[in-house]
């Protein structure tokens, strides 16, 4: 069984992460040349990877479309996204 | 050329009193029209963490802007409900 609290604790992370290059993202396409915001944002890309290749590393796919599975195809064996498994609260 | 200026008494309210150094009080617009809107320029000041920002919908705190529900709900239910007596 895996360890179910950092799993979904490292998946909260990942999500934020995601939400704030998100919202910086807005940002530059309207502030296309502040330093400081392109900065962060290319900082919060390097987390984002961290983050998931640990996830992937740790707790199997966390996407389908960048993560490598083992035989058989892992994707299956995640909780679907609409099942309570699948959620965190915040 | 017209210049926008908030009032005094507007500068600060609640929520924008920790951040209003960073939202320009003041903007100069140039070419003005009628009929049209003005946004004031936003720039970056400070972030909230993560968490904090996937919890409020926004990672800029002068942009964090929540609807305060001037009424409980509750009440005006149970309002609703006693005048239907009749």
């Amino acid at each position: 069984m895996k360890d179910n609290t950092n799993m979904m604790e490292l998946k909260k992370q990942i999500m934020a992460v995601h939400f704030m290059l998100e919202d910086l993202q807005l940002y530059l396409n309207t502030h296309p040349t502040d330093r400081e915001a392109l900065a962060k944002r290319n900082s919060y890309v390097k987390q984002y990877k961290m983050l998931r290749d640990e996830y992937n590393k740790c707790f199997g796919m966390i996407s389908q479309d960048d993560s490598f599975s083992p035989y058989p195809w892992q994707w299956i064996e995640e909780p679907w996204p609409w099942e309570y498994e699948a959620n965190f609260k915040l | 050329m017209a210049y926008i200026l908030k009032p005094e008494a507007e500068k600060y309210d609640a929520n924008c009193m920790p951040t209003s150094k960073c939202i320009p009080q003041e903007t100069e617009i140039r070419n003005v029209r009628l009929a049209a809107a003005y946004v004031p320029w936003q720039k970056m000041c400070q972030l909230f963490n993560p968490i904090e920002a996937l919890k409020r919908g926004t990672a800029f705190p002068e942009l964090y802007s929540p609807f305060d529900p001037p009424y409980e709900p509750q009440k005006v239910y149970k309002a609703i409900k006693a005048s239907k007596c009749d």
